[in-house]
C-alpha cells in the first residue's frame, strides 16, 4: 500500500501511463496492481522504428511482445510472395507460441508504425513461474485463453475458404 | 566469400588474439575469470533468495553475511591447519624422502631410486614457488573481489548497457543466445564448484581418517585434480601414494588409495551424473591435448582449468555460431523483401491473402 502510494507521488507521468497501458493488455488485465508490478519486473521495454524488424522466419523464438504503442504487421514469405498474415495494433501482443513451446518462428514481425513494446522472454516466465505460481497460474491461463480464441478464429477462417 | 566463413575467420583469429593475451597477463586473466565465477556464484544465490521472496538489500545482506562466515571458517578451519600442514610436509620432505629412499633400497628398486632422486630435486625446487605463489594469492583475492564486486555493483546497469546497445533486428535472437550461454556457463560453474567442494570435503575426511600426513593439503590437491577427466586421478595418485608409502608403509598406501577409489565411484556415479554429465561430451583424446597443452603454457593451474574453461568455450562458441547463422537468415529475408518491393514497385498495393486476426 505504502510502495504504491510513494509510486504514484513520484513516478514520472508516462512511466505510469505506460504501466497503465501495459495493465490495459489482454494478457495482464487479470492481474491486481501489486501482481503486475512484480511482472514489469521481468519485463523489457523496448522502441522500435518504422521499418524495423522484430523477429525473422526461422528465429528460434524466445520472446513474447505486447504493443503498447504503434504497429506490427506479421508477414509470411512464400516462394517470393510477401503474405500477410496480421496487422496488429496497441493493446496486442504476438509471438506467443516461444513461451509455450520450443518451436522456430514461422513469420516475420515488421513493425509499421514507430512502436514501443514490452517484451516478456521465456527465461523471465519461467523466473515467475518458479517465484510466484499463484501469478503464473493467472499469466498462463491469460495466455492460454487467448490461444483458443485465436484457434478458434482460424477453424472458423479455414471453413470459410473451404 | 561466404560471410559466415569470414566471420568464423575473424573469430578463430581474435581467439588467437585472446588467447595470447591470457598467456601473456595470466594474473589480470586469473582474476577476471574467478570475479566472473563468484559473480556467477553471487548471482546463484541471489536467484535462490528471490525464490524465498527476499530480495534487494537483504539479499545482498545476507549474501555477505554468508561470505563473511565462509572466509571466517576458512580461515579458522581450513586456511590455519593447511598453512601448518604446508609447512610441516616441507619441513618433512627430507626425511620423508630419506624413508622413501631407505624403503627402495631395502626392496631393492634401483630405477625407482634413480627417479626419486629426479623427483626430490623438483620437490625442493617447488618449495620455493609455494612461497611466491602465496604472494600472487592475495593479490589475486584482492582482484576477484574488485572485480565480482564491480560487476554486481553494476548489474542492473550493465545489462541494460548492453541490451541498447543490440540492433532491434536481432534483439530477440541476441537475447535468447546470450541467456542460453548464460544458463550453460552458470549451471558448469555451478555444478564443477559444488562437484569441486564435495570431493575435497570427502576426501580431506578419508585421509584424516586414515592417518595420512596433512590430509586437508591431499584433500585439496585431490578435490582440485578430479576437475580434469582421466588424467587428474593420476596426478593425485602420485603424491598421495609417495606421502603415504614414506609415512606408513605399504598399510597407509593401501588406505589411501582406498580413499582415491572410493572418492572416485562416489563422484563417477553420483556426483557426476548428477552434477555436470550435461555438460562434459569431450573426446579422452581432446582432454589429454588440451590438457597437456594448458600445462606447458599455464603450469599447474592451467591443467586444473583448461577442461572447464574449454567447455565454457565451446558454449559461448556454440552461441556465436548460431547468431551468425540468423544473420546470415535475416539478410536473405531481408534481400528477399528487398526484391518483392523491386517487383511490385508501382503497384499500389499488394494482395492480401489472409487475416487471422
Amino acid at each position: 500500500m505504502m510502495r504504491e502510494l510513494f509510486e504514484f507521488i513520484f513516478e514520472k507521468p508516462d512511466l505510469r501511463r505506460l504501466k497503465e497501458d501495459i495493465h490495459q493488455a489482454v494478457l495482464f488485465r487479470n492481474l491486481t496492481k501489486s501482481e503486475l508490478a512484480r511482472v514489469l519486473e521481468f519485463i523489457q521495454l523496448r522502441s522500435f522504428k518504422r521499418g524495423d524488424h522484430v523477429f525473422f522466419e526461422g528465429d528460434h523464438g524466445s520472446a513474447l511482445f505486447i504493443i503498447l504503442k504503434g504497429g506490427v504487421q506479421i508477414v509470411r514469405h512464400e516462394r517470393g510472395n510477401h503474405v500477410v498474415l496480421a496487422n496488429l495494433v496497441k493493446g496486442m501482443f504476438f509471438g506467443e507460441l516461444a513461451l509455450v513451446c520450443d518451436t522456430l518462428r514461422t513469420a516475420t514481425a515488421q513493425v509499421t508504425d514507430d512502436a514501443v513494446m514490452a517484451c516478456l522472454f521465456k527465461h523471465d516466465l519461467e523466473k515467475i513461474i518458479k517465484y510466484y505460481p499463484r501469478l503464473s497460474t493467472k499469466l498462463l491461463g491469460s495466455i492460454n485463453q487467448v490461444l483458443a480464441q485465436r484457434l478458434t478464429s482460424m477453424i472458423e477462417q479455414v471453413g470459410k475458404h473451404r | 566469400m561466404n560471410k559466415l566463413y569470414v566471420f568464423l575467420g575473424f573469430g578463430i583469429v581474435l581467439l588467437g588474439l585472446l588467447g595470447f593475451l591470457i598467456a601473456k597477463f595470466w594474473l589480470v586473466s586469473a582474476a577476471l575469470a574467478g570475479g566472473f565465477l563468484v559473480y556467477f556464484l553471487v548471482d546463484r544465490m541471489l536467484d535462490v533468495l528471490k525464490r524465498r521472496r527476499i530480495t534487494g538489500w537483504p539479499a545482498y545482506v545476507m549474501v555477505t553475511l554468508f561470505f563473511l562466515i565462509l572466509i571466517l571458517a576458512f580461515t579458522l578451519f581450513v586456511s590455519i591447519p593447511l598453512i601448518e600442514q604446508v609447512r610441516s610436509f616441507a619441513d618433512q620432505i627430507t626425511p620423508i624422502f630419506s624413508t622413501f629412499n631407505e624403503q627402495l633400497k631395502q626392496d631393492q628398486i634401483p630405477l625407482l631410486a634413480k627417479g626419486y632422486a629426479a623427483l626430490k630435486e623438483n620437490v625442493v625446487a617447488s618449495q620455493k614457488l609455494i612461497v611466491s605463489i602465496s604472494g600472487s594469492v592475495v593479490a589475486a583475492t584482492f582482484a576477484i573481489l574488485l572485480v565480482s564486486i564491480t560487476l554486481l555493483a553494476s548489474r542492473a546497469t550493465l545489462k541494460q548497457t548492453m541490451l541498447n546497445s543490440i540492433p532491434n533486428d536481432y534483439f530477440e535472437v541476441s537475447v535468447g543466445i546470450a541467456q542460453r550461454i548464460r544458463e550453460h556457463v552458470q549451471s558448469y560453474v555451478w555444478a564443477r564448484t559444488l562437484e569441486t567442494i564435495v570431493m575435497i570435503v570427502m576426501h580431506s575426511i578419508g585421509f584424516w581418517a586414515v592417518g595420512l600426513p596433512s590430509p586437508w593439503l591431499f584433500g585439496i590437491v585431490a578435490g582440485l585434480f578430479n576437475i580434469i577427466p582421466y588424467l587428474g586421478v593420476v596426478f593425485t595418485v602420485i603424491p598421495v601414494g609417495l606421502v603415504a608409502f614414506a609415512a606408513g608403509g605399504y598399510s597407509l598406501l593401501g588406505w589411501s588409495m582406498g580413499v582415491l577409489l572410493i572418492g572416485r565411484v562416489i563422484d563417477e556415479l553420483l556426483l557426476q551424473p548428477w552434477l555436470v554429465s550435461k555438460f562434459v561430451d569431450i573426446h579422452p583424446f581432446m582432454v589429454v591435448v588440451i590438457t597437456l597443452i594448458a600445462g606447458e603454457v599455464f603450469g599447474a593451474v592451467g591443467m586444473v582449468i583448461a577442461i572447464p574453461a574449454y567447455v565454457i568455450a565451446k558454449i559461448v562458441l556454440g552461441g556465436l555460431y548460431e547468431y551468425l547463422k540468423s544473420v546470415q537468415r535475416h539478410e536473405r529475408i531481408l534481400q528477399e523483401e528487398k526484391d518483392y518491393q523491386k517487383y511490385h514497385a508501382g503497384q499500389k498495393q499488394h494482395q492480401v491473402k489472409a487475416h487471422v486476426l
